[in-house]
C-alpha cells in the first residue's frame, strides 16, 4: 500500500513552521535563571513534532538536526542539565536555521547542510559536557553562538553525530532492554531490522518477552506485544547502540545498561524481566471516577489499559460505594480502584493517563518507597478478593484486563512513607498543558504570504446566522411582492430596512473573516528586540499592548516592513547606551512600547520609545547642510516641520552609518508604505525624554472612508485621509507663479492650486478661483489645493478596481458605485500632483514658509 | 478560392466542428452589418449614460455598473473612424468577454442595433480581402454573404485587446497621410 505522502506536505510545513514560530516565543520567555517547565515543555513538543513530521516524510536533515536539538531539550527537560543563556541563543538560531531548512525544502530546493552541521555540532558539544562539573554554569561553553562556528567548520566537516563518539568509553558487553510500543509496527518501524542492525555491529544474543502478549480473543494483529531482552556480547560504545535505536526510542521502553550492572539490578529486583528498581517501590495511585465517568465516554479500563503499558502491576477495586441492586444505575460507574505502577514509570506518564477523567474523579497519586516490604493492608487485602466480579460487573470487555493483570503477581503495598503526593483532582495543569500549545498555534498562524487563513469558528458562524436571516428576509419579500397591494407598503418598508439591515451586517462579518489580530504583525519583535539590543549593547524591554486589535489581512502584510523599521530605527536611534542613560537619570533599561487600538474606522499603531528624542538642532543643521532648507527659515519651522524632514529621501540624523539603520533610506519608504495602504503617520519628539510615531491605517484595503465632491455633472471621490481641510479661496490669496501655477496662501504656506476640471478636461460650473471651493489634500508632506464645484457627502464606499476590465488611469486610483447605481471615480491624489504638472521641486519651494511673500505677491 | 479560405482559416476555428459551424450575433452600424462570435457575447442592454473617464481616447465613453462590475463602454463607430451619432433609447450595448493576455475582460461596445443570429460555417466564410499595408485586417474573422447581404466578422479579441486599442479613424487617417507624401 503506497500513501502519495506529499500531498499532506503543506500541513506539514504550516504545521512546522507554527511550531518554530510557538518555539521561539517560549524561548524568548525563557529565563535561564527561573525556568519553568511549562516554557520548557511548550519547546519540547514543538520540536518533537518538527522531528517526527519530517522523519515521517523523509526529510532526514530536518529529523537528525531536531533529534540532536530535542537530545539536549530532554535533559534540561528532566533537569539533568541547567540551561544556561548561550544554550538559549544557540536554541534561537537552531530555530532560524529550521526555519531555513523547511523553506527550502517547501520550495523545493536543496537546504543548506552546512549550518545544520555546525549548530548540530554546537549541540553534539554542550551534550558532551558534564552537567555536574562545577564550572559548567561559569564557563561559556565553546559552542555558544559567539564562538566561532565557521572556523570550527573548517576543523571538521564530518557529519553530525562522529562528534562525540570518540570521547565515549567503549565498553560491554551491555543489556539492552527492549520494549517497542504497541503502535511501532503502525509508524513503520520493524523491530526485526532494529535486532538485524544490532547483530551486524556484533554478537547478539535476544530472548523474546512474552508478558504483555494478551488473550488471543483480544489480540490486535497490528500491534506489537513482544519485547526483546538482548545481551550485547562485543564491546561497542553506547552512542552507537543508541544509534540503532534513534527512530523507536520515543515510543519505546528501552533500556541500555552494562551487563554487570545488570546483575545487580537482577540481584534486588524478584522477577525475571531485570527491572532495575526493587518491585515494592512504585507508584500508588487512588483513583475514584465520578460516577458519570462512563457517560462522558471516560472508560476506566482503557485508562488501566494505558498504564498498563507503563507498568501498572496490580488492580485492586473497592466496592464501598457501590449502592444496593435495586438502585443501581447500570450506566454509573461506583467502583473505586488502587492501583500499583512500577516505580520506571514516570509521574507525568500516570497524570497523562488519568488527563481526560481528572476534572470528575478523584485522584490521588503517591510514591511509596519499599521500606515496609511485605506488610499488607487490611483494606486492601480485603478487596483484592472482590477484583475480578467487581471490574466485570462494570463492562464485559474487563477479560483483557484480567488477561495482563492475572498474569502478574498481585503485591499490596503499605506502610510506605508516601515521598511525595500529588492530587491530581485539584490540579488542572494537565489538560491546560495540551491547550495551550494549541491556542497558541492558532494565534500563530505563519504569517508571511500564507495563502490560506485560519478563521475562528466564531466568525464563520455569525456568518452562517447573518445569511440564515437573509434568506428569511428574502423570503418574506418574496411573498410580499407575489400579490401586493398598496395596504402592504408599510410592511414593504420595513422589510427592505430589515434587508438593509441583514446586508450590513453581512458585510460586515464578511469584512471580520479578512480581519487578524495585530499580533501577527507584531510576533517578530520580542525577537529582534532582544537580538538587536544585544547586537548594540542595549539593555531594552519590549512591551507590547492591544495584540488582539484586528485588522485587515492584506494591510498587515504590508505594514510588516515599515513596522521593523520604525523599531530598528527606535532601537538604534533612539534608546542610548545603558550607561547615557542613567547619566541622564533614566533608567538603564531602555523601554520600546507597541500600543495598536481602533479608533474610528482606524487601526492606530504607536512606537515609543524612552530614548533621547529627536534632536531638532540637529536635523536642521543636516537639512542646512543637504540644502532642503535655508538660513533664515530654519528657525521659523515648526517642530511637526522639522520632525517631517527625516521622511525625506536620503535624510539620516545617525552620525555614523551602521548595518542597523542609518543610510538614510527608509523613512521616506516608510511613508509611501504607509501611505500606498491610505494610511498616515506623525512623530511627536521630546528631547530627552523619547519620541512617539502613530501610523494610522484604514481597517481594510476593500473600503474607504470618502468625501463626495462635484465638478462640474461629475461625482469624484476623495479618500478622506488625505484631505487636510475644505475652504473658500478668495481672489486676494491667489497668485500667480512664473511658469503658470497658480497657488494660493494658506495661512502661512503657500500651496499649489490644482483645478480638477483643468486636468481632467471636463466643463464645470466656473473657472473663476474667487470664491471657489478647495479641498485642501496632502501627500508626501507637500499641501495641494484642489478646486472643485460642490462639497457632498461624506461616506464609506466600496473600492472597485478600474483596471479589472479596463486600464490604469492617472489620477483615478479606483471606481465605486453610488446609491443611485452609477459609477463614480476615486481620485489618487500622487496621480493629479503628476497630472498637474507640479515637480517635487516646485512644492518644496512654495511650501517653504518665508518673509518672502512680497516677492510672490509682486509676479502675481 | 476555397483552398485560401482554408489556409486563412486558424486551428481554433478548424477545431469547432465544420458541419455546425459557429453562431454569430450580427449588428448594424452606419448600415452595414457586422458580426461577433456569440459565445463572446455577455448581454445586451440599452444605451444608458456611463461615467467618463478622464482623459481617456474619445472611443471610451466610460464606465457603467454591471451588477457590481465596473465595465467599460467603447463606441464601435468611433472604433473604425466613422461618424458619430447621439445616443438613442435604441442604441445598443453589447456586452462581451473578451480574452487578453491579462486574462478575460469584460467591456461593452456601443453599436447602432442589433440585426440577427446566423448559423455560419467556416466554409461560409471569405478571408477579407488583402488591403495592403495601408489597413490591417486583423481585427477581421472573415467575410460571409447572407441572402446577398455582406456580413463583416469580427475577431473581437484582437479588436478590444486594450493595450494596442485601435483608434481607427486616427489611423487610417495617418495611413492616408503617409500614402500621400
Amino acid at each position: 500500500m503506497s500513501v502519495d505522502l506529499s500531498q499532506f506536505h503543506q500541513v506539514f510545513f504550516e504545521e512546522s513552521f507554527e511550531g518554530l514560530d510557538s518555539m521561539e516565543s517560549a524561548l524568548m520567555e525563557l529565563d535561564p535563571s527561573a525556568v519553568d517547565a511549562e516554557t520548557i515543555n511548550t519547546i519540547f513538543r514543538a520540536a518533537h513534532s518538527i522531528k517526527g513530521g519530517s522523519a515521517t516524510f523523509g526529510f532526514s536533515i530536518v529529523a537528525d538536526f531536531t533529534h540532536v536539538l530535542e537530545t539536549l531539550l530532554d535533559e534540561i527537560r528532566s533537569d539533568a542539565r541547567p540551561i544556561r543563556q548561550d544554550d538559549v541563543d544557540l536554541f534561537l538560531q537552531s530555530v532560524d536555521c529550521l526555519r531555513d531548512l523547511l523553506s527550502a525544502l517547501q520550495s523545493d530546493e536543496t537546504p543548506d547542510a552546512e549550518q545544520s552541521a555546525t549548530l548540530g555540532k554546537a549541540f553534539e558539544e554542550i551534550l558532551a559536557q558534564d552537567p555536574q562539573s562545577p564550572n559548567y554554569l561559569t564557563v561559556p561553553s565553546e559552542s555558544s553562538p559567539s564562538g566561532d562556528i565557521a572556523s570550527r567548520e573548517l576543523e571538521d566537516s564530518s557529519s553530525v553525530k562522529e562528534g562525540p563518539e570518540g570521547a565515549e568509553e567503549i565498553d560491554g558487553p551491555w543489556r539492552i532492554r527492549f520494549i517497542p510500543g504497541r503502535d511501532i509496527l503502525r509508524t513503520g518501524n520493524e523491530p526485526l531490522r532494529i535486532l538485524r542492525e544490532l547483530e551486524e555491529l556484533g554478537r547478539t544474543c535476544v530472548t523474546p518477552i512474552f508478558e504483555q502478549v494478551p488473550d488471543y480473543s483480544v489480540l490486535d494483529p497490528e500491534a506489537c506485544y513482544l519485547g526483546f531482552d538482548i545481551v550485547f556480547r562485543d564491546r561497542i560504545s553506547k552512542s552507537k547502540l543508541d544509534e540503532v535505536f534513534e527512530w523507536v526510542v520515543d515510543e519505546s521502553d528501552l533500556e541500555i545498561v552494562l551487563a554487570c550492572h545488570q546483575h545487580d539490578a537482577e540481584d534486588q529486583g524478584s522477577d525475571e524481566s531485570g527491572i532495575a528498581v526493587s518491585e515494592n517501590d512504585g507508584w500508588s495511585v487512588s483513583f475514584k471516577p465520578g460516577e458519570d465517568v462512563l457517560r462522558t465516554g471516560n472508560e476506566p479500563l482503557r485508562i488501566f489499559r494505558e498504564l498498563a503499558d507503563a507498568g501498572l502491576r496490580h488492580v485492586s477495586a473497592q466496592v464501598e460505594s457501590l449502592p444496593r441492586w435495586s438502585l443501581l444505575n447500570p450506566e454509573s460507574c461506583y467502583l473505586a480502584w488502587q492501583l500499583n505502577i512500577d516505580a520506571g514509570c514516570d509521574e507525568s506518564q500516570i497524570h497523562e493517563a488519568f488527563e481526560w477523567v481528572v476534572d470528575e474523579s478523584d485522584i490521588v497519586v503517591t510514591r511509596q518507597v519499599s521500606s515496609a516490604k511485605g506488610a499488607t493492608d487490611a483494606a486492601d487485602s480485603s478487596s483484592n478478593g472482590q477484583e475480578v466480579d467487581s471490574i466485570s460487573l462494570s463492562k464485559s470487555e474487563s477479560v483483557s484486563v484480567e488477561g495482563t493483570l492475572q498474569s502478574r503477581e498481585p503485591v499490596s503495598i503499605a506502610g510506605g512513607e508516601p515521598d511525595s503526593q500529588v492530587a491530581i483532582a485539584s490540579n488542572k495543569s494537565a489538560p491546560q498543558e495540551r491547550d495551550l500549545p494549541k491556542a497558541s498555534a492558532v494565534k500563530k498562524t505563519s504569517s508571511n504570504e500564507s495563502t490560506s487563513i485560519r478563521v475562528g469558528i466564531d466568525k464563520v458562524d455569525t456568518l452562517i446566522n447573518m445569511v440564515g436571516e437573509l434568506v428569511i428576509t428574502q423570503s418574506m419579500l418574496g411573498e410580499l411582492g407575489n400579490d401586493f397591494d398598496i395596504n402592504c407598503l408599510p410592511k414593504l418598508r420595513e422589510g427592505l430596512s430589515q434587508l438593509e439591515q441583514n446586508t450590513r451586517e453581512l458585510q460586515e462579518s464578511v469584512m471580520r473573516i479578512r480581519m487578524l489580530p495585530i499580533s501577527f504583525a507584531f510576533s517578530r519583535f520580542p525577537r529582534m528586540v532582544r537580538d538587536l539590543g544585544k547586537r548594540l549593547n542595549k539593555k531594552i524591554h519590549l512591551e507590547l499592548i492591544g495584540e488582539q486589535t484586528e485588522l485587515d489581512k492584506t494591510v498587515m502584510e504590508k505594514i510588516g516592513d515599515p513596522l521593523v523599521h520604525l523599531v530598528r530605527n527606535a532601537i538604534d536611534h533612539g534608546i542610548e547606551q545603558p550607561e547615557e542613560r542613567v547619566e541622564a537619570g533614566k533608567s538603564d533599561t531602555g523601554m520600546i512600547t507597541l500600543n495598536a487600538y481602533h479608533q474610528g474606522g482606524n487601526v492606530v499603531i504607536e512606537i515609543t520609545d524612552d530614548g533621547k528624542g529627536l534632536d531638532r538642532s540637529r536635523i536642521v543643521a543636516k537639512a542646512l547642510d543637504s540644502g532642503m532648507i535655508q538660513e533664515k527659515e530654519a528657525q521659523s519651522l515648526s517642530d511637526e516641520q522639522v520632525y517631517d524632514m527625516i521622511f525625506q529621501p536620503g535624510f539620516s540624523t545617525a552620525q555614523e552609518v551602521s548595518d542597523v539603520s542609518g543610510r538614510g533610506v527608509g523613512m521616506d519608504v516608510v511613508r509611501r508604505n504607509i501611505q500606498a495602504l491610505n494610511g498616515s503617520v506623525e512623530i511627536n519628539s521630546t528631547i530627552g525624554k523619547g519620541s512617539k510615531i502613530t501610523i494610522r491605517l484604514p481597517l481594510t484595503l476593500a473600503i474607504l472612508d470618502g468625501q463626495l465632491v462635484r465638478v462640474g455633472d461629475q461625482t469624484y471621490i476623495f479618500p478622506l485621509v488625505s484631505i487636510v481641510e475644505s475652504l473658500q479661496s478668495k481672489d486676494e490669496r491667489v497668485s500667480r507663479v512664473a511658469g503658470g501655477c497658480d497657488v494660493f496662501q494658506l495661512r502661512d504656506e503657500y500651496v499649489p492650486i490644482i483645478q480638477l476640471h483643468e486636468i481632467f478636461n471636463i466643463d464645470a460650473d466656473t473657472n473663476s478661483l474667487d470664491e471657489a471651493l478647495m479641498v485642501v489634500v496632502e501627500y508626501d508632506g507637500e499641501k495641494v489645493g484642489v478646486v472643485v464645484d460642490d462639497l457632498q457627502a461624506q461616506q464609506q464606499v466600496v473600492i472597485k478596481s478600474l483596471e479589472q476590465n479596463y486600464q490604469r488611469v492617472e489620477g483615478i486610483s479606483g471606481a465605486t458605485i453610488l446609491g443611485d447605481g452609477t459609477v463614480a471615480l476615486i481620485l489618487d491624489i500622487p496621480g493629479l500632483v503628476k497630472l498637474a504638472g507640479i515637480t517635487h521641486q516646485q512644492q518644496v519651494q512654495l511650501v517653504s514658509p518665508a518673509g518672502s511673500t512680497p516677492s510672490l505677491k509682486s509676479i502675481a | 478560392m476555397q483552398t485560401v479560405i482554408e489556409t486563412t482559416l486558424d486551428a481554433q476555428d478548424m477545431a469547432v466542428g465544420a458541419d455546425d459551424g459557429n453562431q454569430y450575433l450580427t449588428f448594424i452600424m452606419a448600415e452595414e452589418e457586422y458580426g461577433v462570435d456569440i459565445l463572446c457575447v455577455q448581454e445586451i442592454r440599452g444605451w444608458e449614460s456611463a461615467t467618463p473617464i478622464p482623459n481617456a481616447p474619445p472611443n471610451v465613453k466610460g464606465v457603467i455598473n454591471l451588477r457590481g462590475t465596473i465595465v467599460p463602454l467603447i463606441d464601435l463607430r468611433q472604433c473604425f473612424g466613422m461618424e458619430a451619432i447621439e445616443y438613442t433609447p435604441v442604441t445598443v450595448v453589447i456586452v462581451l468577454k473578451v480574452e487578453t493576455e491579462k486574462g478575460s475582460r469584460v467591456m461593452g461596445i456601443i453599436v447602432d442595433a442589433v440585426s440577427d443570429v446566423y448559423n455560419l460555417t467556416d466554409g461560409d466564410m471569405k478571408a477579407a480581402p488583402d488591403l495592403g499595408d495601408a489597413v490591417s485586417t486583423d481585427y477581421i474573422r472573415g467575410l460571409v454573404n447572407v441572402d446577398d447581404k455582406m456580413v463583416i466578422l469580427l475577431e473581437i479579441d484582437k479588436l478590444l485587446a486594450m493595450d494596442e486599442m485601435p483608434n481607427l479613424a486616427e489611423l487610417s487617417k495617418q495611413l492616408v497621410q503617409d500614402g500621400n507624401v
